[in-house]
């Protein structure tokens, strides 16, 4: 039967940046296929889910909403744990959101690797284009550039407001997470176990069945 | 490590609420729960040395509480010059039954400090004319920052974005906040503008423009609420700073409540990784703002404004609510994610007369034991003998005879002498 091949995957993604670039709004459209211009400011961390029929397969994403304030970045990251992917986000008509974004990916990498000891793929989001392009963006070389500097797999123009390119961030991001998945299940040696993820809870028997 | 000599265990089998440490060991040992901390050694006593902390059996069955009709006819409470007789008791009231709707905008000035209790009608108005010269001597300042004075001023200029941005998401769906250009998003802005200049060290956080909202709404007076808001933040302005200890050392407070109350819980809670209850932080961080209507949210604050039965009492919500979802959080098996988005999704979904009935109850039921772990009674504010850590047996017992023996109001206001008081 066909259920025999399905495959089901499970992606937490992290959504990160400036606060007030629109994060919860991208969420909010890419979940929920709408748009208000008044969302509250998110304090903590939040998540919403999204499913995906991926060739076949179910993707389930968990995306991670983090509140933007620096000052509650301890608090908010211990939610980084086990994330597969992230987007960074900035707002297009706030230079200043844009200077942050090499900040929140160096917090990122710092915080979060996968069990290869490689970074999590990770999409660069310049929001609310609908208002107005700045100089940046313009410049499609410039940004592939600063995206390969920083470890981007890639980047998009998003309006959350118009619904412009979300959707394509999102493929994006997932087709690059399961490139690394795929790699890590490959250079996977047999015999070892790797206990990053489960190591809080290492030491019981029921987590040793789970690692096999 | 038992102490089943404790009068209350022999009476345990009547009551409904039996602590969950004799439900765990009296549970046979191949069931789950048991096998699993039994099998567990990294379940970890969680910062506290004290070895057997978590057998505490002698918490009782947990009172039944009931609340009480919201302060009203207020006069009856002034005397002849304006001067609140008794403030004690219209804190108990509050604390029982929150304010009529129409009282509030003026009960609340003598909650938050901006009116003394002893305070005539006479001196009021003066008080009233000197703060609101004050307001506006600290609303010029940044009033009066030209643009150009803005640009060397990378302090001012941030705050004012934070600002700019958090106003135009806070409390939308009130008439009060809601559609574009509405005058109540530009008292917002003012006076938490103006609220930077009254401590600019600590300046505008997230978090704060949801504490003023309900402020200007019941006062709709921009002076009054930004003083309202200075005393509101009396309470609570270290949860807004950089360093985040008070944050830290409220969750953990919050644990050491918790696992003297609901060990069985904390177990599950270790088990998954959320010991630390990270995700109250939004609770704690702005008194459940976000958790609670905001016609609720009016009633939760003026109850914790009377800073009855104790200090801490928004850790004794927080122990509600959590209690009230134990059996959710335990059968369906949450993982560090979803217990985050299980604890998020109450939101809206919350009774507060429950949750305050519950919180009380804890409170007196935490307070009946005898071998409250110090730093419990030190969170309840139950004072601790000072001469030694764990006090000599005598000490301790009569301490808790003399909880035990006082009524519930007495206990209440003997607690409130022993930190610091409100207002």
């Amino acid at each position: 039967m066909q259920n025999n091949h399905h495959k089901e995957h499970l992606y937490k993604i992290l959504v990160i940046g400036d606060l007030g670039v629109g994060k919860t709004s991208i969420i909010k459209r890419y979940v929920h296929h709408n748009f208000s211009p008044n969302y509250r400011a998110t304090i903590g961390v939040d998540f919403a889910l999204k499913v995906l029929n991926w060739d076949q397969e179910t993707v389930r994403l968990q995306l991670w909403d983090i509140a933007g304030q620096e000052r509650f970045g301890n608090m908010t990251r211990v939610y980084y744990r086990e994330a597969m992917g992230a987007f960074i986000v900035f707002d297009v008509t706030r230079p200043a959101s844009f200077e942050a974004v090499t900040k929140w990916k160096e917090d990122l990498d710092s915080k979060l690797t996968l069990a290869n000891g490689k970074h999590v793929a990770t999409v660069l989001l310049a929001n609310k284009c609908d208002q107005g392009r700045d100089v940046l963006t313009n410049n499609g070389i410039k940004m592939e550039q600063f995206c390969q500097e920083n470890g981007f797999v890639g980047w998009y123009e998003t309006s959350a407001k118009e619904n412009i390119n979300i959707d394509e961030a999102a493929n994006c991001l997932v087709k690059h997470i399961m490139a690394s998945e795929n790699d890590m299940l490959q250079s996977e040696v047999p015999d070892t176990v790797t206990p990053q993820l489960e190591k809080d809870k290492g030491g019981t028997c029921s987590s040793c069945f789970r690692s096999q | 490590m038992l102490f089943i000599h404790d009068p209350y265990a022999t009476t345990f089998g009547g009551f409904s609420k039996v602590t969950n440490f004799f439900k765990d060991a009296l549970r046979p040992p191949e069931s789950p729960i048991h096998s699993r901390t039994a099998q567990d050694p990294n379940v970890p006593p969680q910062s506290d040395e004290e070895p057997g902390f978590e057998l505490i059996t002698c918490l009782g069955p947990r009172p039944d509480v009931t609340r009480g009709q919201p302060l009203d006819k207020w006069e009856c409470f002034l005397d002849p010059e304006g001067r609140v007789k008794n403030p004690e008791k219209v804190k108990e009231l509050v604390f029982r039954g929150g304010i009529t709707p129409a009282l509030r905008k003026e009960v609340w000035k003598f909650l938050l400090g901006f009116y003394p209790w002893n305070s005539t009608v006479k001196e009021r108005e003066d008080i009233l004319r000197v703060k609101t010269d004050e307001y506006f001597r600290m609303k010029v300042q940044w009033k009066s920052v030209s643009e150009e004075q803005e640009m060397r001023n990378s302090l001012l200029r941030g705050y004012r974005s934070l600002i700019e941005r958090d106003v135009s998401r806070t409390d939308r769906h009130n008439t009060f906040f809601s559609g574009d250009d509405n005058p109540g998003l530009t008292l917002l802005h003012d006076v938490l503008m103006t609220y930077c200049m009254y401590n600019f060290d600590l300046g505008y956080v997230q978090g704060m423009s949801d504490l003023l909202s309900p402020l200007l709404f019941v006062t709709q007076n921009e002076v009054e609420s930004f003083w309202c808001l200075t005393g509101f933040m009396e309470l609570v302005h270290q949860n807004f700073e950089e360093s985040q200890e008070a944050m830290k050392e409220q969750l953990h407070q919050l644990s050491n409540l918790l696992r003297a109350l609901d060990p069985e819980l904390c177990h599950f809670l270790d088990s998954q990784d959320s010991g630390s209850l990270c995700f109250c932080f939004r609770w704690l961080l702005i008194w459940f703002k976000r958790e609670f209507s905001f016609e609720d949210i009016l009633i939760l604050w003026e109850v914790l404004w009377t800073r009855l039965p104790c200090n801490n009492f928004h850790l004794l919500i927080a122990c509600s609510i959590l209690e009230s979802q134990r059996g959710e959080l335990i059968g369906s098996n949450h993982d560090f994610n979803t217990i985050l988005k299980h604890i998020n999704e109450l939101t809206m979904k919350l009774d507060l007369q429950t949750v305050l009935r519950e919180a009380e109850g804890i409170y007196l039921q935490l307070i009946q034991c005898k071998e409250l772990p110090p730093e419990v009674q030190q969170v309840l504010g139950v004072c601790v003998p000072s001469s030694s850590e764990e006090g000599s047996p005598d000490s301790q017992s009569s301490e808790t005879q003399r909880l035990l023996g006082q009524p519930h109001a007495a206990a209440a206001s003997s607690h409130s002498a022993c930190g610091p008081t409100y207002p």
